[in-house]
Parts: structure tokens; sequence; C-alpha cells
């Protein structure tokens, strides 16, 4: 299977500031147990904990900063009232993810395919990040002089002109830094769909982005 | 040469990666998860005020259920059990009450009037194996037969000379045939 080799050597030249899946299931299963004694303080962690996460994963497949808060709150409402009846047959991790991927898939499908993207869903605030502009300059192959912001406004727009199927599985696995497995059981599909749907999202991507990898 | 277009293509590939991989650096502002969570408060709120008084009033009575069906289990039987007994003591109760109300009504232990008859020389056993319908027949005929049998063979007798009847002039018997015809003895 060739996407599958091709995407298995893909190393992470990034370092990766997503904390590995289940490196706290742990502490995740006992504030599980106290939100589901009724304790809402335990519940306020656990949306501390995975915003910020959850957020990279929604804020890519939206490409919008409000819709990504109000999917986020659905999100976690939905979670906050289901939180009883999660059984702990996966990790927390999974179930929140499981919960998030589904509901921005519907709420894309509300909002329609021919969403653009506007200046004002570029995310801004990292423009002046030391790590980013290093990473930009040295590692991509991107010329010094390509405006970063042009380069952020790009690879949102090649990210949306990906399907969601795609662009689900580029999120959770060049963006959130999750492994093929563990994609799998979020998305409820196998393994070699996972690698598939990837293979084809960065030959989507290349040829978007051509302008930036020669 | 294929060697350097793999290579090359490779290259691109990952490069596409390291892009794309720049995507985790659009992380949410600093203050942003707290004014989320605060939001959060906020909506939750306002959707418990959203809630119209009939849900609110069902969400509670699931609520009161559920807590007194898991650790009240016993208290639930208990109480049950209590009603189920209840029940059966009014039955009986009522029961007893419908039996003394009745009124009381003198009871006849007088069997109806029967004549004694002497049937013995009627051929009975087979009357009553051939059924009611037989029965009736039967007798019929001996009416009809005995009278002119006894009016022929029995002369009359003189005033003041009436006897006991005898074995001489005893009307002879009659007898169902196999065929269910009579025959005189």
């Amino acid at each position: 299977m060739e996407e599958s080799s091709l995407s298995a050597k893909a190393t992470p030249v990034v370092p990766l500031n997503v904390p590995a899946p289940g490196s706290s299931a742990a502490e995740d299963r006992i504030l599980v147990e106290r939100a589901q004694a009724g304790d809402t303080k335990a519940f306020d962690d656990l949306v501390r904990k995975y915003t910020p996460k959850l957020y990279g994963l929604v804020y890519n497949m939206t490409s919008n900063r409000e819709d990504t808060a109000d999917v986020l709150q659905d999100v976690f409402a939905k979670a906050y009232r289901s939180i009883k009846r999660f059984m702990g047959k996966s990790s927390f991790y999974t179930w929140i993810y499981s919960i998030s991927v589904n509901m921005t898939l519907n709420f894309l499908k509300k909002r329609g395919r021919h969403h653009k993207v506007s200046l004002d869903d570029v995310d801004t605030g990292i423009h002046n990040d030391p790590e980013f502009i290093r990473l930009t300059t040295a590692n991509t192959g991107v010329d010094r002089e390509v405006n970063i912001h042009e380069l952020q406004k790009k690879l949102n727009a090649a990210m949306m002109k990906l399907s969601e199927d795609h662009r689900t599985v580029v999120t959770l696995y060049d963006v959130q830094g999750l492994q093929h497995a563990e994609i799998s059981r979020i998305l409820g599909v196998s393994e070699g769909t996972v690698r598939s749907r990837l293979f084809y999202a960065h030959r989507l991507l290349q040829s978007y982005l051509e302008d930036f990898v020669k | 040469m294929n060697h350097q277009n793999t290579t090359d293509a490779e290259t691109e590939f990952e490069a596409v990666q390291r892009l794309i991989r720049l995507k985790r650096f659009e992380l949410p502002e600093e203050d942003f998860t707290e004014n989320f969570l605060r939001e959060f408060h906020q909506r939750q709120r306002a959707e418990l005020l959203k809630q119209s008084a009939f849900a609110l009033l069902a969400e509670r009575v699931m609520t009161w259920w559920s807590n007194l069906l898991v650790p009240k289990w016993g208290m639930v039987g208990a109480a049950a059990a209590v009603c189920v007994m209840g029940a059966w003591v009014a039955l009986q109760n009522r029961e007893s009450a419908a039996v003394t109300s009745v009124p009381t009504v003198p009871v006849i232990d007088e069997k109806p009037f029967v004549p004694k008859m002497d049937l013995s020389d009627l051929p009975m056993a087979n009357i009553t194996e051939r059924g009611n319908a037989k029965l009736e027949e039967s007798l019929l005929r001996k009416h009809l037969e005995i009278r002119p049998a006894l009016e022929s063979t029995v002369s009359p007798l003189p005033a003041g000379t009436w006897q006991v009847p005898s074995e001489q002039n005893a009307v002879p018997a009659i007898h169902d045939g196999a065929d269910g015809s009579l025959e005189r003895q």
C-alpha cells in the first residue's frame, strides 16, 4: 500500500506541543468520576484542560474563531449532559474528541460548503511568535521574503478546499499530532481508511501549496 | 533519474506536512479558556431558565425517582408488600361481609312425595340401558297390552269372591325380545 508507506514515513519535524493521548488518562478518570458524582468543579477542570486542544481541532476545521467558540460551547454542553452515561469504555480524550468531530462536521454541513475564508478568520496572534517565524523560514523551504500572513491565509484556504473527511484526518494527524490508531477510534473507521484519506489529502494539499513547497 | 524524482516527491510531501504542522501554533489567546468557561456557565444558567415549568417538574420527578430507586429499593419493596397485604386483607373482609349479609331463608329439607309402586315386574334393567325414550315406550306398550290381556284372561269374579292374586291367576310376565319386541312368557 503505497499511501500507507508514504504517510508512515513522514516524521514530525516540528516539535509536538500537543501532549500524547492517554498520558493523563488516570487524571481524566478521576475528574470524570467526580463530575459524574455531581462535582461541577471537576467538569470545569476538564473544560480547562481540553479547551485549548479542541480549539485547535475545531478551528482548523471551521477556519472561523466565532464558529469555533460556538461549536466548543455546544460540545461541552453535550458532554456535560452526557457525562453520567459515559461508561469509560474509551478514554475521555477519545470520547470528547469524537463528540467534537461529529458536532463540527454537523455544523459544517449546516453552514454549507461555500463558506469563504476571510482575512478576519486568520489568526493574527501568531505573527510575532518567534518559534513560528523560525520554523516558517528554516524548515519549510518557504522564502524568507514570503509574507507570513499570506502563508497562513494560503494554508487556511488550502485546508478549506479539502473535503470534510480529508480535512478532519489532516487536522487530527498533522495539527493535533494523533496517531492513526487513535484517529480511527475517534472517527470510527479503520486505520487503512485513515491512512488512505491522509495520503490523498496530502497530495491535494501539495497541489494547492506548490508555490510554497518548491 | 527515477530515484531522484522519488526523492523530490517525498521532499515535497514532507514540506507540505511541515507547512500544515505550522497550524499547531494557531492557539487561542491566554485568557480564552477562562472567558470560555465563564460563558459556558452563563449558557448553562440561561438554558435552565429557558426550560418550561413542565420540563423542570419532569426533571425534578425523574431526579427524585432516580435517587429513590437506587439506594432505597428495600423501602420500595416493603411499601409494595404492605400495599399488597392491605389489599388482600381488604378483599377478605369484603368477601366475609358479603356472605354474612345474605338474608337467611329457612331451608326446607323435605323430599317431594313419590308414591311407592311395585315395578319389580318391569324390565327396568333393559329399559334403563336403552335410555329414557325406551322407558317411555315400554310403559306405554305395557299399558296398552296388559289391559286387554287382563280383560280376556281374568274372568270377572262374582261378588264376594275376590281372591288374593296368586301364581295361578297372575298375568304372564312380558319381556322385551332381542329385537325390541315384547314377548309373553
